[in-house]
């Protein structure tokens, strides 16, 4: 073995430590490096040499230079450090919103118990100026919180844009410096024949984990070394050494929304918004798809709710200075709202003419969702509607030519006005979402606060029984009661008792002449000692009367003469919202009694039936002899009878009376019962009969007559009344509405003669039954089908919020510990440990002395060898 | 496990970190006193707190407007039970009117002090409560209730509005009485009746109706109940034409009475049909129309002023001593109807106070429950929350110190 080669051996072995030590020196100088993955010098050992004797080892070559990293490792990092970025991101917007909400002083929730505290102190005293501004203030600062909540999460909406457009710039260059990594890299690759360039790598590495920072990520390595990166679904980010930019542009059918995506077409995006996730673009997206929109579509219905409500209710009473109620807050329905509620998506085709809006039918079944409408083709006028948060189709079908045509849901209805709308037209609805905002005080005048109700019961003090009328509701005031301008009632009423159990509702406009309403109220039945109620609050209750041939008219013998009729009845069944229709067959000389009785039985029916007969001229030839109904009666003037029939148990029992005015004797069958009369005597004995027809009949001694009575029909809103006809009904009765726009309920036990007045309560300045209704809204269930007061619609929203937040927390938890988990396991691999390089850096130090010692002794062994051979 | 060196710190600063934040956290609970300080800490708790809150406030109104009703219902109480007083000593004046020894002059002074006594008692029947409404005439509040006629009667121009308050979310209560209730429909001994101007006259100014009274108690009964409207016919009436004129006829049936047909009219006339008398002044229009309203009961200021008027009026003579006697037995009469109607309002009054206060002692009992779950919802365990706190610093220091022992360890250290 020759003396070189042993030099050449310590060579490399000293080579081979002295870059072992500057491997670690270059460690320790890069121990806070971030991304910094620390680097090994890997030896080999040449292949040996044969010399007879067997192989010689030839020292020690370096073979490359390793970086302790790992891929997998590095993407699970990448990957949680994206979702970390997300659930932080979105924890503390969430935070915000939280706070706000269940905040004092921006929370709706105080807001509106100090409104309706105000309204209770106003009840307590109406007329009190003070109370009633304090309601008008109250109501201010109620619109205020509701506006300054609305604005928050507005604020909030145009936060996360802002974010957004920066993020994506920031993605956009991050992508933009890896794709230029990418090509350093490949570069690199093919100059080190195969040798990795670490650094250059680390530098990748680190742009990539920033980048995951802001947008969830998933990389693909290539064997050039470079790295492609891809977003959401699998969209390329990065392909080796080119990039694509990620774009935000306004949404097209909402423009308070950014889109965010990668290009698509000429200056156009692919919207990639509902995809993204991870990173601190993913937190603001996610909040601003699951927290905001609904937030603000729930505060929107809150004050829909609310001002539809009180709005109602307000417009029933009566204010200080006997006007009827106005507006309290903005009408829900006003242009600009009904507008607002449609966004005309900017990518339908033009002509740009389409007009439609939408108006609420009913706070009580909105949702808090978006809606989607879209004429799905091919024909023009086919639509589908879907509603956003379930995806549900709520409508789908044709649009009618004929404008204005409406599509009617949950509680809201789309008029389509006029346009061309045409197949790939899509609009987006949204009944709730401007509610806050649109929610504006509309009475300013503390005087114009309605907290009395426009009507007043009086009781005749000379009544001689208990009975007590009251005020029951008040349904409509757009009825044709409350039409006179001057605060008047039109007509005011006249309740007046016939008799214990029967009483005429009349126009009491004239006080000393009371004529009947119309249609007429007359001898209708009152229940003694039970709350009766009178008229109906069904606003489409109609009434069809018995205007038959027959009805009412007197008939020669001791039947009536009606023939047998049968009724067809209607009506839609509310739950199965199918009609049902239904026979009643009545038998021939049925008395109008018996009919009332049958059709009482329908659903929805309630009949009232009376028999008037009126008798005169009274010719004794000298044997006259008067029978009603079987029972005899004496006398031969009007006023004999009328007192006999009045004194005849049998008949006032059944419900017959008399009265006179001292030429004509009416009797009255109060429960529709006919009335027959013998006629008893001889040819000069005769008596005038005039039954209800008006119709005028001498009837002579030795003959029966019999009168039928009459019959008033009402049904509830959507039921049909028809008759075969020709008897009591005529085959196509015309129905007449009786609603009023109030109620009334009637007590106790008048008798004949008490009177109660119905009147506009003019002067009612102390009265606060109006009040009282308003105050009563708090604690009703208006929303949610009926199913939340507005304080549990808002404490819904507080506590969805919450417990959302309270979600995210434990998710962000999670995700910090799987981030300091994985940042560990790259950390505990790739970290510089200094200790661990400061006993390497003696190892590797030794090992360099020893192979100079090796050189020191081959110079030695050489110099012998000179000393022999020169001696 | 191999540690870089980098880890070591990161290690320490994450956990020095995570304590910083709870004993940041205890401190905020501690200084705000709340155990939930957002929503996302409990948001059960959160939501409760929400509906207890709301609770709350409506007791405390209800509270508020108990207060309310008991000022207003005390006044009632007050006021009604001074008129009672007062028609006890009206009820004592006429005993003693009663008295044979008592001569006309006697009498007068009588009446001298029951005139005294009427105005004393119309003054409280006008009450006026704190917010300057008068107690008495229903939802017209702004309505003076009892104001002489241009005959010198009382009548009532309230109505039968009668206000109440939300005291329980589900109980309200009356808080005022209609002056027509009160003190007009009493019953009556005899059969009387009442004048009424129709609304709808159109005279201007208007004319006025004045019920002098029952002359002959018999014949008035049979009319009974029939109520009469005297109307003004049209000029072309009368004889000779061209005069103001009435007819008076029955109002169930029209029937004329007692041939009262186009009377010539002079303001002031006694007008006299069916044992009853009365008056209208003034200058009627045509059209114009006045009904007398046969009644069971008789308003108490109408009864005293008939008793002061016979008083004044009578005289010693057999005739008028007989009448006397017979105003004065209606007038107890009337006068104890009238003491029975105000203590059954007194009693009913007493009886809604009694109900306010056991409402109040409800709400006070619900406040005291709610605040104390208001307390347990969200209030602070101080307790807990110090020794926490202790706990939790103490972890922070040892965290702080065993960081600064362990990161200063480097094997460099020894290789000098």
């Amino acid at each position: 073995m020759a003396g070189s080669d042993l030099l050449n051996l310590a060579v490399a072995g000293m080579n081979a430590q002295r870059s072992i030590l500057g491997t670690i020196g270059h460690n320790i100088s890069n121990a806070n490096t971030e991304g910094y993955s620390r680097q090994q010098v890997v030896l080999e050992t040449p292949p040996p040499q044969f010399s007879g004797g067997g192989y010689f080892g030839t020292g020690v070559t370096q073979q490359t230079i390793r970086r302790l990293a790992n891929d997998y490792v590095s993407s699970q990092l990448r990957t949680d450090n994206a979702i970390f970025n997300e659930m932080d991101t979105y924890l503390g917007k969430m935070e915000s919103v939280d706070n706000l909400l269940a905040d004092a002083r921006t929370g709706m929730a105080p807001g509106m118990q100090q409104f309706f505290s105000a309204l209770q102190t106003a009840a307590n005293d109406p007329s009190s100026l003070p109370a009633r501004q304090l309601v008008i203030s109250q109501g201010n600062s109620l619109v205020d919180r509701f506006h300054n909540l609305d604005q928050r999460l507005r604020a909030f909406n145009m936060e996360v844009n802002k974010q957004v457009t920066s993020l994506a710039a920031r993605v956009t260059a991050l992508a933009k410096s890896i794709a230029e990594m990418n090509q350093e890299v490949t570069a690199a690759v093919g100059a080190g024949q195969g040798n990795m360039p670490n650094d250059l790598l680390d530098k990748r590495d680190k742009l990539l984990k920033e980048l995951s920072g802001y947008i969830g990520i998933q990389t693909v390595g290539q064997d050039d070394g470079s790295v492609n990166v891809l977003i959401s679904k699998g969209q390329a980010l990065v392909v080796g050494k080119s990039y694509n930019p990620l774009l935000t542009k306004a949404s097209a059918d909402n423009p308070d929304r950014l889109d965010v995506g990668l290009p698509a077409g000429v200056d156009g995006l692919q919207d990639a918004s509902d995809n993204l996730s991870g990173g601190q673009l993913g937190g603001y997206l996610t909040f601003r798809n699951e927290v905001l929109r609904d937030a603000q579509n729930t505060l929107g219905r809150l004050a829909l709710g609310m001002a539809d409500g009180i709005n109602q209710q307000h417009a029933l009473g009566m204010d200080l200075e006997g006007r009827l109620g106005g507006l309290f807050f903005s009408d829900i329905n006003d242009s600009i709202a009904t507008k607002g509620r449609v966004v005309l998506d900017s990518s339908n085709l033009p002509p740009n003419d389409r007009s439609l809006n939408v108006s609420i039918t009913d706070t009580s079944l909105l949702t808090t969702s978006d809606y989607d409408l879209d004429f799905t083709g091919p024909a023009n006028d086919l639509y589908v509607l879907r509603r956003r948060s379930d995806n549900e189709i709520v409508s789908q079908g044709v649009i009618s030519t004929m404008f204005p045509s409406t599509i009617s849901v949950d509680g809201f209805t789309i008029n389509l006005v006029a346009g061309s709308f045409q197949a790939g037209d899509h609009f987006m609805i949204q009944p709730v979402h401007r509610g806050a905002v649109n929610m504006e005080m509309a009475i300013n005048r503390n005087q114009s606060l309605a907290l009395a109700a426009p009507l007043r019961t009086l009781s005749s003090t000379q009544n001689r029984g208990s009975g007590a009328l009251e005020l029951n509701t008040v349904e409509d005031v757009s009825t044709q009661a409350f039409a006179a301008q001057s605060g008047a009632l039109s007509p005011p009423l006249l309740i007046r008792f016939n008799s214990a159990t029967s009483y005429d509702i009349l126009d009491n406009s004239d006080p000393k002449a009371p004529v009947a309403l119309i249609p007429p109220r007359t001898e209708r039945t009152f229940l003694p000692g039970v709350e009766n109620d009178i008229f109906s609050s069904d606003s489409g209750i109609l009434e069809v009367r018995s205007e038959g041939a027959l009805a009412g008219a007197l008939n020669a013998g001791a039947n009536n003469g009606y023939p047998a009729e049968t009724f067809t009845i209607s009506r839609v069944d509310t739950l199965s919202g199918s009609v049902v229709t239904q026979t009643v067959n009545t038998a021939l000389n049925a008395s109008a009694r018996t009919v009332a009785d049958q059709l009482n039985a329908v659903t929805g029916l309630s009949a009232n039936a009376y028999t008037r007969m009126k008798v005169g001229n009274i010719v004794d030839g000298g044997s006259l002899s008067l029978e009603l109904n079987g029972q005899l009666v004496t006398g031969l003037s009007v006023l004999a009878l009328a007192s006999n029939i009045n004194n005849t148990a049998l008949l006032t029992n059944a419900g017959i009376r008399a009265s006179t005015d001292g030429t004509t004797l009416t009797i009255t069958s109060e429960k529709g019962d006919d009335l027959s009369l013998i006629v008893g005597g001889g040819v000069g004995d005769s008596v005038d009969v005039t039954d209800m027809t008006g119709a005028a009949t001498t009837v002579s001694g030795g003959s029966i007559v019999t009168e039928g009575g009459v019959l008033e029909v009402e049904m509830l809103s959507g039921m049909t009344f028809t008759s075969t006809g020709a008897g009591l009904f005529t085959s196509g009765p015309l129905p007449l509405s009786v609603f009023m726009g109030y109620t009334l309920k009637l007590n106790g036990l008048p008798q004949a003669g008490d009177t109660f007045l119905v009147d506009y309560n003019s002067r009612g300045s102390a009265d606060n039954r109006n009040a009282l209704m308003l105050n009563a809204l708090q604690n009703v269930q208006q929303l949610d089908g009926k199913g939340s007061t507005y304080i549990n619609a808002y404490s819904q929203l507080v506590e969805n919020i919450g417990t959302r937040s309270s979600q995210i927390k434990i998710n962000h938890e999670a995700s910090k510990g799987l981030l300091e988990q994985s940042q560990e396991t790259r950390d505990s691999l790739s970290g510089v440990n200094l200790d661990e390089e400061a006993a390497k850096l003696l190892e590797h130090e030794m090992a360099y002395n020893a192979s100079a010692q090796v050189v020191t002794m081959a110079r030695s062994l050489f110099d012998t060898l000179l000393r022999v051979v020169g001696a | 496990m191999r540690l870089s060196t980098g880890q070591v710190f990161d290690r320490g600063i994450t956990s020095m970190q995570d304590v910083q934040g709870q004993v940041s956290r205890t401190q905020e609970q501690i200084s705000t006193q709340r155990r939930v300080l957002t929503p996302a800490d409990d948001p059960v708790a959160a939501t409760h707190i929400l509906k207890v809150n709301e609770e709350l406030s409506q007791a405390e109104q209800y509270q508020k407007n108990l207060v309310v009703f008991n000022n207003r219902s005390k006044l009632e109480e007050v006021t009604i039970s001074n008129v009672a007083n007062t028609m006890q000593r009206i009820r004592e004046l006429t005993l003693q009117a009663g008295n044979g020894s008592m001569s006309a002059a006697d009498r007068r002074l009588l009446a001298g002090e029951i005139r005294e006594r009427i105005e004393q008692v119309a003054n409280l029947m006008n009450t006026r409560d704190a917010a300057n409404e008068y107690l008495f005439s229903g939802f017209q509040g702004g309505q003076k209730p009892f104001v002489k006629d241009g005959s010198g009667n009382y009548v009532y121009l309230g109505d039968e509005g009668r206000r109440y308050l939300q005291v329980a979310s589900e109980t309200a209560l009356a808080v005022s009485d209609s002056g027509k209730e009160l003190f007009v429909d009493i019953p009556s001994s005899n059969r009387t009746f009442y004048t009424e101007a129709s609304p709808v006259n159109t005279a201007q100014p208007a004319a006025s109706i004045a019920r002098v009274g029952v002359l002959d108690q018999a014949t008035f009964d049979a009319f009974y109940p029939e109520d009469a409207v005297i109307e003004f016919r049209p000029l072309t009436e009368s004889t000779p034409p061209g005069l103001t004129n009435f007819t008076v006829r029955n109002r169930s049936d029209n029937q004329i009475i007692g041939g009262l047909q186009n009377v010539t009219y002079a303001s002031g006339q006694d007008i006299i049909f069916q044992g009853i008398k009365l008056r209208i002044n003034g200058a009627p229009a045509v059209g114009d129309a006045f009904f007398v309203q046969s009644s069971d009961k008789q308003g108490m200021l109408t009864t005293m002023e008939e008793l002061s008027l016979n008083l004044e009026t009578l005289t010693d003579v057999p005739a008028d001593r007989a009448t006397l006697e017979t105003v004065l037995n209606t007038s107890l009469v009337n006068l104890d109807n009238v003491i029975t109607r105000l203590s059954e309002f007194q009693g009913s009054l007493g009886a809604r106070l009694s109900t306010a206060e056991s409402v109040e002692s409800l709400h006070e009992d619900f406040t005291l429950v709610s605040q104390k779950a208001l307390s347990d919802l969200q209030d602070l365990d101080y307790g807990e929350a110090i020794s926490r706190l202790s706990m939790q610093t103490m972890v922070l220091e040892a965290a702080q110190q065993s960081f600064s022992k362990i990161a200063t360890l480097s094997l460099f250290n020894f290789l000098r």
